[in-house]
Formats: structure tokens, sequence, C-alpha cells
């Protein structure tokens, strides 16, 4: 029963199996593949899922893979807590998607190869967040790099889009170095590559060190630092980030399924996944955390003027993602994935919305040239219209109680957490307003439309809008899973034994006595009760900045564990081996969460109350400006022409590595081609070896007689010489 | 009685090798050859290795031998004036250094010492044929494989060699 | 009992007749004669070890020669019979074309 679950992957990659073999003779009947397979996965998933909830974290080795001396990496299925619900978000908007498809790509003479490709991207995505070790990990994470290359391209007759693929896998690529030495790093370090070994090991490599350009940097930090580069890449964070907006090139439906719900959180989702290494490491950490502030920030500003409806909701996507890697950076990983979660269902969902538009407006992407959209499609404008309540934060939608959750453990981060928040509060201020922006330029405003279009303007057919409505519900329900006001925390709940900190490994008892940091459990040692009374403080556990003002530190939710005081203390086992000690802990985690509310529960309250009011002020803005047309916003740019234009021109980094990168690569490469290929391979080389044969031939062909009994005479004596030499001398 | 055996079919194998390279008619070294490849088989009777016997009289003087009667009969080669090429002064030089090595390879005499693994008594009880073939059929399967993808190209190349192309009928057409 | 090297001996006299005859005549069906025993000279051989060392891998050479051999045979043939048809000769001295 258990190993059936291997079927989750392999039923996409069989569906792209069949598909691309058989392309040909499809003639645009792929679905009737594709759809049921991964629906079926989806099902498996959803097993999987109660499953893990019943019984705890799932693992086991499928075989060996390339063994190689002491390197025995395996194909491994894990799905523990943090899998199972990646698993339940992939293969839920991969078949939404795939239906939308059906819809969306209809007449498409790319049809079949499209389905193949999201089929793949689903058992690679899969195969990533299933995967026990490392190297599976990456080899999810190249090939989903690879499909998103293969999808934006899939119109390669248009420039823009080939030019856009090239970036996107060329940006992927520098990450993905920094990924892979990370993995390097690990395996000369621990010399395993499986999660549950590195995990249960990396804490004794603590304090050594490797020398980087003459300056010893500490091992841990090295690994940790070198991993998130690989993150940065995947997630269009700071720095590698100009990819994803142009990635918007593809099919919207491409946009839902990898550019916003699943394959930009793989770097989300891997740090979650090595937060053992991480939590290790203050300074990887804070890192981490200003990227994703810094990236939370830039994205925004960049979407508050983008007039392509795909381009803003993308920079929307880069500013969430922003949000996520903040919130791992400050250990606050439930929150991160929360956000994850209900990301990866309202965001699909204002891609297929936005997709659904374009569909209907024939093509048209550009929010000027739209308008009054609601009178031709009501299905998708309710959708649309609930996405972005849902994305700017506003109670009850999804987005609200995640974004408020990392907020507040922001908030509860010490200094650097409390400057993250208010750039977060910033951040989703601006949410609201862009996010509104576009809906009210495509759904009120004025009807800018062409006669043309307009006349062909349509609601989107069932396949397109069942999707939208389901995701819709969705964003409105999944945030209640996580609601930190009335009842359980059943997001936390579920993901305590992934993430849980020594803090919920002590009794309640020893909660408030402890210092919060210092009980160490390895996997397997002992029992938790155990654990919590042998726990060893390491040294520097209780450290500057634990207890915050007025916020007992065990008060926090149970991973909050501020990040200055990280390190030592949560150097136990992934959550994954102490699968046995999941059965207790949501007791602890319960316990201690009572215990905390009465301090906390008015200040969340306060601050829940600031960030919706914000998120509304925001939303109002946007009323005000394009509700009706309104001179206000043009007279703002021509006052502010500097922050317009470089909002507008996207603060001018794609200009920037043009000119850092691009062009010197470019000049680079021609001058290898003039020189080294035409001159050196081409002329020396080359024809150098053509030629230095015929006149070696032609000199030679003096010594052949070309008779055959000469040559065997010849031959006959070269081997008395021989015999002569070997034995006689 | 082995030793007046071998005695007699040295001689005669020894006799018919200088025959098959001295005598001018084709048909004669062809057919001294075959004599030489009967007391070979003998020759391997004397050695135990019975089967090898067999397949040596089925496939070289069954089917190797009267191959080339075949060709000779086809192409009816005329008997040359010249038998001797060339060569032959450099030749003689050349084959005593060969000689000279063969008598040198005969003197060292390092030949190893018996295995044991099959003695005679050994191939006797289950035979000949079943030794060989376990051992064919299991140590070298894979060179065996091979050896029948020799035979399949062999045969491939002997078909397309032999058969008139188009091309050269177009050319006799022209010549007519 | 025939010592070892009496066969030793008669296989070295045939192989030496078998070079005589490759390098010493002008015609092609005797040269491929000559290698056939040449390589029943060093079947000779092998089937002696065989026996003598005990070991019944000579004679599963023996087996690979025999392949050789008719390989040899058909592709050998094949080309003198191509030969035969565009020269109208089996002399190996007048083909000497392999130069070009």
């Amino acid at each position: 029963m258990m190993t059936s679950y291997v079927l989750i992957p392999l039923l996409p990659l069989f569906s792209f199996i069949v598909v691309g073999l058989f392309q040909k003779w499809m003639r645009g009947l792929a679905h009737l593949v594709c759809v049921p397979l991964v629906f079926a996965s989806f099902g498996m998933s959803l097993l999987a899922f109660i499953d893990v909830m019943r019984g705890g974290p799932i693992n086991f080795d499928l075989y060996e893979w390339i063994p190689v001396g002491d390197f025995r990496p395996t194909f491994g299925i894990m799905i523990d807590q943090l899998t199972a619900s990646m698993l339940l978000l992939v293969t839920l908007v991969s078949s939404l998607v795939h239906l939308y498809t059906v819809g969306y790509m209809h007449g498409d003479k790319g049809y079949d190869r499209f389905f193949a490709y999201i089929s793949l991207f689903t058992f690679s995505m899969l195969a990533l967040v299933m995967s026990n070790n490392f190297l599976q990990l990456f080899f999810g994470w190249e090939m989903v790099g690879l499909c998103s290359y293969l999808l934006i391209v899939h119109w390669y007759e248009r420039g823009p889009a080939t030019k856009a693929s090239l970036k996107a896998f060329i940006q992927n690529r520098v990450g993905d170095l920094g990924f892979a030495l990370g993995i390097f790093l690990i395996w000369v370090t621990v010399g395993s590559l499986d999660y549950g070994t590195v995990f249960a090991a990396i804490g004794e490599h603590q304090g050594e060190t490797v020398s980087l350009l003459g300056m010893d940097v500490s091992v841990i930090t090295m690994i940790a630092l070198l991993l998130f580069i690989g993150a940065v890449g995947k997630s269009a964070q700071f720095l590698l980030h100009s990819w994803l907006p142009d990635a918007m090139e593809g099919p919207t439906p491409i946009s839902a399924l990898i550019h916003a719900a699943t394959m930009v959180t793989a770097g989300i989702f891997m740090v979650s996944r090595c937060h053992p290494i991480f939590n290790l490491s203050p300074t990887a950490m804070t890192v981490v955390a200003l990227t994703g502030g810094f990236t939370a920030l830039f994205g925004a500003t960049i979407a508050l003027t983008q007039n392509d409806i795909k381009k803003v909701v993308a920079y929307s996507t880069m500013s969430q993602l922003g949000y996520m890697v903040m919130a791992c950076g400050l250990g606050a990983y439930t929150a991160g994935m929360f956000h994850l979660l209900t990301h990866g269902v309202f965001k699909a969902l204002l891609f297929l919305a936005a997709g659904s538009v374009i569909h209907a407006l024939s093509a048209e992407q550009d929010i000027r040239r739209m308008g009054q959209a609601r009178r031709y499609m009501p299905t998708t404008y309710w959708t649309m219209l609930w996405g972005s309540l849902a994305l700017s934060g506003i109670f009850p939608f999804a987005g609200f109680f995640s974004k408020d959750e990392i907020l507040w453990q922001a908030f509860n981060a010490g200094l650097l957490g409390k400057g993250l928040w208010l750039l977060g509060l910033v951040v989703a201020f601006m949410t609201a307003f862009y996010t509104f922006r576009v809906f009210f330029m495509v759904f009120y405003g004025q009807d800018n439309m062409d006669k043309e279009v307009k006349h062909h303007a349509h609601e989107s057919p069932a396949v397109i809008t069942i999707p939208l409505v389901v995701l819709a519900v969705g964003s409105l329900l999944v945030g209640w899973l996580g609601n930190p006001l009335f009842g359980t925390n059943y997001v936390h709940r579920f993901l305590q034994p992934v993430f849980h900190s020594s803090v919920s490994h002590v009794p309640e008892e020893h909660a408030g006595s402890l210092p919060a940091l210092t009980a160490t459990a390895f996997a397997g040692e002992t029992d938790e009760s155990g654990a919590a009374h042998e726990g060893v403080p390491m040294e520097g556990a209780p450290m500057e900045g634990a207890p915050m003002e007025g916020v007992p530190m065990e008060g926090a939710p149970m991973e909050g564990a501020p990040m200055e005081g990280a390190p030592a203390g949560m150097s136990e086992n992934a959550g994954v081996a102490a699968g046995h000690a999941m059965a207790a802990a949501p007791h602890a985690a319960g316990a201690a969460g009572e215990h905390a509310g009465g301090h906390s529960r008015g200040l969340e309250m306060l601050l829940m109350a600031l960030s919706l009011a914000v998120a509304a002020a925001g939303i109002y803005m946007a009323y005000l400006w394009y509700y009706r047309p309104n001179p206000a916003p043009a007279q703002l740019a021509a006052t502010y022409q500097v922050l317009y234009q470089g909002s507008l021109n996207k603060w001018y980094w794609d200009e920037l590595y043009d000119m850092v990168f691009v062009r010197p690569t470019m000049r680079l490469a021609h001058g290898m081609w003039r020189v080294a290929d035409e001159i050196v391979i081409d002329k020396v080389l080359v024809d150098g070896v053509a030629i230095t044969t015929r006149i070696g031939g032609e000199i030679l062909k003096f010594f052949q007689t070309g008779r055959v009994q000469h040559y065997a005479m010849v031959m006959s004596l070269g081997i008395c010489v021989i015999f002569i030499g070997f034995f006689l001398l | 009685m082995m030793e007046a055996m071998f005695i007699y079919l040295a001689t005669v194998c020894v006799v018919c090798a200088v025959l098959t390279v001295t005598l001018r008619q084709p048909v004669y070294n062809v057919l001294s050859l075959l004599t030489l490849f009967f007391h070979v088989a003998g020759l391997y009777v004397l050695l135990n290795a019975e089967f090898l016997a067999v397949v040596q009289i089925i496939v070289y003087a069954g089917a190797i031998l009267v191959l080339y009667l075949f060709v000779l009969m086809l192409l009816n080669v005329r008997t040359q004036s010249r038998h001797l090429h060339r060569q032959w002064p450099f030749a003689v030089l050349i084959l005593g250094a060969v000689g000279a090595m063969l008598v040198g390879a005969l003197h060292s005499g390092v030949w190893g010492s018996a295995s044991g693994e099959s003695t005679a008594a050994a191939i006797h009880e289950i035979g000949d044929t079943q030794a060989i073939g376990l051992r064919l059929y299991t140590d070298y399967l894979l060179p065996f494989e091979v050896a029948s993808l020799v035979l399949l190209v062999a045969m491939i190349g002997a078909i397309v060699l032999t058969k008139k192309s188009l091309i050269d009928d177009h050319i006799d057409q022209i010549k007519e | 009992m025939i010592p070892l090297s009496s066969y030793l001996v008669l296989s070295a006299v045939l192989f030496f007749i078998g070079v005589v005859g490759v390098l010493m005549r002008r015609s092609i069906i005797v040269v491929l004669l000559s290698i056939e025993l040449m390589l029943n000279a060093v079947n000779i051989n092998f089937v002696a070890f065989s026996h003598y060392l005990e070991s019944i891998t000579g004679q599963v050479f023996v087996f690979f020669t025999l392949t050789v051999a008719a390989a040899e045979v058909a592709v050998g043939l094949a080309l003198l019979i191509a030969i035969y048809r565009n020269r109208r000769t089996v002399n190996v001295e007048e083909l000497d074309v392999m130069k070009w």
C-alpha cells in the first residue's frame, strides 16, 4: 500500500510518455490521457495526505540509482507532513490547470505537446517534493527548470518567447550551480545525501570551517547560503528575479501552474525542508530574511506601474515569494509554508482568471485597452474579485490569514523582524493597491476596448470557469485552516512534526522554566520526555532577543523561535525520522499555544486589524483612482518622474544585466567564434590535420606496392621481430 | 599402435600440405588439402576430441572445400605459366626468419602443466560433445553469439560482393 | 603415448608450409588454401594443448577458429569471384590497385 504512492508521480510520467511518443496521432485528444491520470494522481495524493495525517511520515527507498564506491544515492519516496501538503497543492493546481488548458489551448497547433510537457512538469515537481535525498531533489529541481523552459517557449515562433525561455533557463542555471555546490559541500561534510542522515548529523559539524578565498567560513553557513542561491534562482528572489516576469510570454496555464503555484515555490519548499541546516546558521538566516523582505518590496514597487495584466500578477508573485522567503528567514517555516499553500491557490486563480480575460479579449494583455469587462464575463469577474481580495489580504479570504501569520511572526522576531514587519506592512498596502488597480481597470473604469475585440468578447467555456470557481472557493476556505483566532490552527498542528523545535518537545511545565532552546532531541535517541530531561544545553543557547517585550518566548507559535536564538537549540533532527514522536507533539503544541494565548492574543488582534486596515486603504486608493477615470495617477507620475520611470522599467535591472553580463558574454562569444573557432579550430586543427594527412600520404605512397603478399611478407617479418624482441631480449 | 597411427597421420599431413602449396592445378591443390583435413580429423580422434573431428570433416571438408571446388568450376581458372611470386627471393629470406622463430619457439618449451580441470577420464564420462557444450554455453556464451554475428556479416558480405549489381548490368548493356 | 612436442612440431611444420604458400605463390586460390592450412595448424595446436593440459577450453577455441575460417572463406571466395569478374585473373601480382 505504501509503495503504491510511487504512482503519484508515475501517473503523470506515464501520460507524458504516451502523449509524447504518440503526439503525431493524438490530434488534439491528448487531454483524454492526461486529465484523468493527473486527477487520479490528485486522488492518490489525497489518500497519501490522509495516511500521513493518521500514521505519520512515509519514507522508503525504491532502488539504488548510481552506486559508485561510498556514493550510493537512491531513488526514494518520502511523504511527511510538508510533502503531503505540497503534494495536495501541486496535484490540485495541476489537475485544474490541465482542465483549464483543454479550453484555453483549444485549437493550438502544439496542443498535444503542451499536454505532454505539463504532465512531465507535474511528474518532475512531484519527484522534487517526494524526494528523500538531495540528489533526487536536485533531479526534480533540474527537471522542473527544464519543463519551465520547454513550456515558456511553447510558442517558439514568437521572438520574445524564445528570449524569455532562454533567460529563465540561464538565470536558473546560475542558481542551480549554487545549489549543486551546496549539495557537493553537504556530501563532503556529512558523507551522505539522505535527508534523515544529513539533518541528524549536520549539528556535529558546527564550528567547522571551510576556506573560501582565504577566509574561514563556517561550513554550515556556507552550505545554507549555497542552497539558498538555488532557492533564489528558482523562486525568483532579488538578483535572480528578472526571468519570472519575462516567463509570462508562455501560455497562461503555465504561468498559473509553474510560475505561480508550484515551481517557483520550490525554493521555499527546499529552504523549509532544509530548516535543520538553516537553523544552525544565523548569518544565513539573516541573509534569507533580508533577501525575502527586499524582494517583496522590490516586486511590489514594480507591480504598481506595469500595464500588462500578466506582468502585474507576475511581479505580485515575486513579491509574495519574497514574503515566504522572509518568513523562512525568520524561522517561521510554518507561516511560510502556509502562505505558500494559500498563495498557490489564489495566485493560480488570479492567473487563470487573467488568462480567461485574455482569452475572451482576443489575446489582449494591456490593461489600458480593457475596461468594463464585467459585463461580458460575470464568472470571471467574480472569481477574479475573490482572488484579488485574497491576494490583498482581506478577511476572510485565504491571503489574510497567511499574510498576517507571517507579519505576526516577523513582529515577534527581534529588531530585524520588526523592521521586516514594517516593510511587510508597506508591501501589503502596495499589494492591495496594484491588485485592485488591475481589477478596476479591467472590469470597471473606462471602456477602452477595440471595437473588434469587444465584438468577440464572451464568457469563457465551462472547462475554464470550473477551475476558476473551484479555486475561488478554495481561496476563501483554505485560509481558515490556519486561522489563529478561533479554535485550533490546523496548519500549525499538521506541520508541527516537521518543524518541531525544541520548544514543542518540552512538556508544559518545563516550557516556562527552561530557556526555550536548550533541549536537543536527536532522532531515534530518546522519546520526547527523555529528550527534554537529557537535553544538553548547548553553548550560547540563550541568546539576545529570545523573549520579546511582553511576549513570552513559548507563546510564539511553535517554530517561531527567533532567529538569533536559533542556532544551538534547533540542531535536532529533521522531523522526518522523528515520526514516532509526532503522536505526542500536538499535545505539547496545543498546550503551549493555550498557555501563550492570553498574553498575545490582544496584540495579535491589534496587528491583524492594522494590516487589514492597510489593505483596505490600498483598495480604497485604487478605487479612488481607477474605478472611474481619474487624472490623479498621471499627475503623480509626472511629478515623480524618476520614481515612475524606475518602476515602469523594473528599476533597470534588465538593462544592467544586459550591460554587465549579456553584452560582454556575447562579445566574448563573437571573439571566440572569429578567433578560436574559425582560425584555431577550423584552419589550424581541422584543415591542418587534413593537409598533414594528405601530404603524409603523398610521401608514404612511395613505400607502398599495393600487393597483398608484399604486405603479408612484411607482416611476417614484423612478427619475427616482435618475437625476437619479446623472447630473446 | 597410437604411435604408428600418429606417424601415419602426421606424414600424410605434411605430404599433403607440401602438395597443396606446390601443385599447379588449382583442383589438385584443393583435393590435397581435402586429404589433409581428413587426416587432421584423425589427429583429433587421437587427441580424444571426437566431436571436433566430426565437425572438422563436416565443416572443412564438407562445406569449405566444396565451396572452393564450386568456385573453381564456376570460374574455370586457367593454369598459369609462372607459379612463383615475383618477390620469392625476399620471401625465402623471410621464411628463413619465420622458420627460425618457430624452431626457437619449440625450443623454449614452456608449455604449462596439466590443469586437471577436465581430464580425459572426466571428458570420457560425460562425452566430448557435452563437455564442449557446457563450456561453450556458459563461459563463452557471449563470444559464441558474437561468432554467429560474424557469420551473418560474412554471409551478407558474400552475397553483396558476388551479386551482379544493376550498374554492372547497365555497363554491360552499353558495351553490347 | 605420443609426447605433446610431436604435435607441436607437426603443427609448426604445417604452419610453416602455409606461410610458404601465402608468400610465394601467385594464385589467389592457393593463397586462400594456404591460409586454411595455417588455421588448421593452429587448431592442431589448440586441441593438443587441450588434451595435454586437460582443459576443454582449447577445443572451444577451435570452434571459434572454425567460425572465423568459414567467414573468411565466404568473403574471400566472394572477393575472388568479384575480382575475376572484373579483371579476368586470379593472379595476385596483378592486383596492385590497393595502392591507390
